[in-house]
């Protein structure tokens, strides 16, 4: 069984939880590491591909992930510019590792195709990776990684979804959350100095 | 997955887990050590004023990580901390704490000694901020690297700082000895981590005396002293069963804790004298708002005398007091009185500020919820009255009250703090530490008006460089304890749809200097801008 959440001493604690629920014993190891476990679902490439969204998606990479949908007339086309500007700015200065990941946030309507033509028409290069999916799935992805905001009524208006860009570098599970409407060389600036570092 | 979905379902059920139960007050209060001056040794990039004129004190400090207790029925806890370089261990949740004394320039280097591969939360490159201290660019612990500095140090690298400790206006012949701070702290402030880095522990103090606030408490202010100047830095944490710490670093709303620390042990006790002591309170939550009283064991709030904010001794004390509330990073110091009470008695250190999440307490500035009993921070057992030759006296640290004659000619400028789709902005932008947001000239008389327009949330907004006096709140004469007239402020705090009007002038040092939310998560999901202070 391939594991659905990434954080090993989380799925220990709370297994052990349930176990210590039915009445087992156990003991456990505590790493101290992050609060933070991330959906496996199948999600959907823009060329079609079915991926594990954590397994081969972020498992071992340095990632850049926005939300975005092709329909969208609100803030996405800027925020994807600025990002299309910093993986540029990433690229000529030693970023090429990085794995640079949108994700529709209207997956009901976003096809591969729909998102073949959005990376075409916002200058994204070939490495770049759109994805679509459950809606359900993607919603879970979405909160999963810190997407959301705590006003209910904010969270569910597509309208106003986040802007933020998540910073991820799963070989030392090391996370945060910048801003997409930066312009893309302070995007770049902290892109490089977190996921380059090392 | 068959089965994995059952899984799943229990974890988010169980997101996140409580803190493992501890019996609170067991260990006494850990005091953390005093730095230990070294030998002068030869510094990198940095210099004392040439307006100073007594030399310059030396201290190595490196930043490591290491195992402490937070409490005896925890197995220890992997922590970043602060160490003096002067010893070979550091078992203290909190960093070295400086003496500093006014008018003597102090010198620190500070080596990164983190784990380059560490795995986790937190991240180990570094910048160090003297929060509160008026000084030098090069030195103030800039978020990012910029221009000739590079302040961010990665592991294995070491940087000097420099802090000149001269009044504010010494360059232009007006030093103004009454703009002199009391509690300081530092901590690190790397962009898009200092959240996380200083939940794991990147936090020590810094002490400033002076002929009046002299650490003597049978000379000058005579405040009590000594043994009976304590600091309490007010921390929350998240534990596993194990004691290690929990994060979660993508939630930006703003972490709360539900296991209490001072001074880096949870919920530890203090033994004191029948006589007065000086508690030097920092709230080191990342997120959480605290009002901290003093109560007896049935819960009845007992007076004490405020005497500072985080800017220094305030030109009065405000006596009969029962409530300290404090932003993240506010610092207030009070005098309370043991002589009170009969030997055996027992009052505890509380906080009830009713708080759902990291957005902020419930209700407004002006009337914010408490809840109906308070969390208890740490306990004291008062022991036999004893001789006790401080005092409080009426007058603290005279202002000066110039800048009130400058106000109507002063350069205006207004900040407001926006949420747009999920990521803040401050004046609709959103942050580029590399294009400044306003440029002001050194020495001139500014009033800059903070407005939170961010739905709901509250923000403690913190400029670096200067003090600000605070003029009006929403309009009005703000109350004694944020007044500018009366004290001044380094955090001012912004409830929701709250205005406040400050007064600053930018004195001595050109250079970028930060402005940004001090709730940490939003400050490292950008909810910081910078401006630049030109000759």
């Amino acid at each position: 069984m391939s594991l659905p959440n990434k954080n090993v001493f989380f799925y220990l604690a709370a297994t052990l939880s349930l176990l210590a629920l039915n009445g087992c014993n156990g003991g456990h190891l505590a790493t101290g590491k992050n609060l933070r476990s991330l959906p496996n679902y199948v999600v959907t490439d823009q060329h079609g591909n079915k991926l594990r969204f954590y397994d081969d998606v972020i498992a071992g990479h340095a990632v850049v992930l926005q939300f975005m949908y092709t329909r969208c007339d609100g803030i996405c086309p800027a925020a994807t510019g600025n990002l299309v500007s910093a993986r540029r700015i990433c690229l000529g200065q030693g970023g090429s590792d990085l794995r640079f990941i949108s994700i529709s946030l209207d997956p009901a309507r976003d096809t591969p195709e729909d998102l073949t033509d959005y990376s075409r028409i916002s200058g994204m290069d070939n490495e770049w990776i759109l994805l679509t999916g459950k809606p359900a799935e993607i919603e879970e992805i979405r909160k999963a990684l810190g997407a959301k905001d705590p006003d209910p009524v904010l969270d569910s208006q597509r309208s106003s979804h986040s802007a933020g860009i998540v910073l991820g570098n799963d070989k030392y599970d090391r996370w945060a959350m910048i801003s997409g409407l930066s312009p893309g060389s302070a995007i770049a600036r902290s892109i490089l100095r977190i996921l380059t570092a090392i | 997955m068959p089965g994995a979905a059952g899984l799943t379902k229990a974890l988010r059920l169980s997101d996140p887990l409580p803190s493992p139960g501890l019996t609170p007050f067991v260990s006494p209060l850990p005091i953390p050590m005093n730095a230990q001056q070294v030998a002068p040794f030869q510094t990198v990039g940095v210099t004392p004023s040439r307006f100073a004129t007594q030399s310059p004190i030396y201290h190595k400090i490196i930043a490591e990580e290491r195992l402490v207790s937070l409490h005896p029925q925890l197995p220890l806890t992997r922590i970043w901390g602060y160490r003096d370089a002067a010893v070979p261990v550091s078992t203290s949740g909190l960093g070295p704490t400086f003496i500093t004394t006014f008018g003597v320039p102090m010198i620190m280097r500070l080596t990164n000694a983190l784990p380059p591969d560490h795995v986790g939360f937190g991240h180990p490159f570094l910048t160090t901020h003297m929060h509160g201290a008026h000084l030098e660019q090069r030195s103030d612990g800039f978020a990012e690297n910029i221009g000739p500095f590079r302040p961010v140090t990665a592991p294995g690298e070491s940087y000097d700082l420099c802090y000149n400790n001269l009044d504010p206006g010494f360059s232009t012949g007006e030093p103004d000895s009454s703009d002199r701070p009391s509690t300081l702290w530092y901590h690190d402030h790397v962009l898009d981590f200092t959240a996380q880095n200083v939940y794991r522990g990147l936090v020590g103090l810094n002490l400033c005396f002076d002929q009046l606030d002299t650490g003597d408490e049978t000379q000058g202010l005579q405040l009590p002293s000594g043994a009976f100047d304590v600091p309490i830095c007010l921390q929350d944490r998240r534990l596993d069963a194990l004691g290690q710490l929990v994060y979660d670093p993508l939630d930006h709303n703003g972490f709360l804790g539900d296991v209490f620390l001072v001074n880096g042990a949870v919920q530890p006790f203090l033994s004191v004298q029948g006589r007065k002591y000086r508690f030097r309170m920092l709230n080191g939550c990342n997120a959480r708002f605290l009002n901290m009283r003093i109560v007896s064991a049935s819960g009845a709030a007992q007076t004490y005398s405020q005497i500072a904010t985080e800017s220094g001794l305030m030109q009065g004390p405000l006596r009969d007091q029962t409530d300290s509330f404090m932003s993240p990073a506010q610092r207030n110091e009070i005098v309370f009185d043991f002589s009170r009470f009969a030997p055996g008695t027992v009052l505890y250190l509380e906080n009830n500020v009713d708080q759902p999440d990291g957005r902020g307490p419930r209700g407004t500035f002006d009337n914010p919820r408490f809840t109906p009993v308070g969390t208890r921070f740490l306990k004291f057992i008062v022991g036999d009255r004893v001789a006790d030759p401080s005092r409080v006296p009426d007058i603290l640290r005279p202002f000066t009250l110039d800048y009130l004659a400058e106000v109507p000619a002063a350069n205006r400028l207004q900040f407001q703090f926006s949420r747009r789709n999920g990521v803040w902005v401050i004046n609709g932008e959103s942050v580029d530490l590399h294009n400044p947001i306003a440029t002001v000239r050194l020495n001139t008389p500014q009033v800059w008006t903070f407005k939170n327009n961010s739905g709901g949330w509250w923000h403690p907004i913190h400029v670096h460089l200067e003090y600000m006096h605070v003029l009006t709140r929403n309009g009005r004469t703000p109350a004694l304890n944020e007044r500018g007239a009366f004290c001044r402020r380094d955090i001012v705090t912004l409830g929701p749809n709250d205005e406040i009007e400050a007064f600053f002038k930018f004195r001595d040092y050109p250079g970028r200097w930060l402005i940004h939310c001090h709730t940490t998560e939003h400050e490292d999901a950008f909810m910081m801008t910078c401006f630049d202070v030109i000759a």
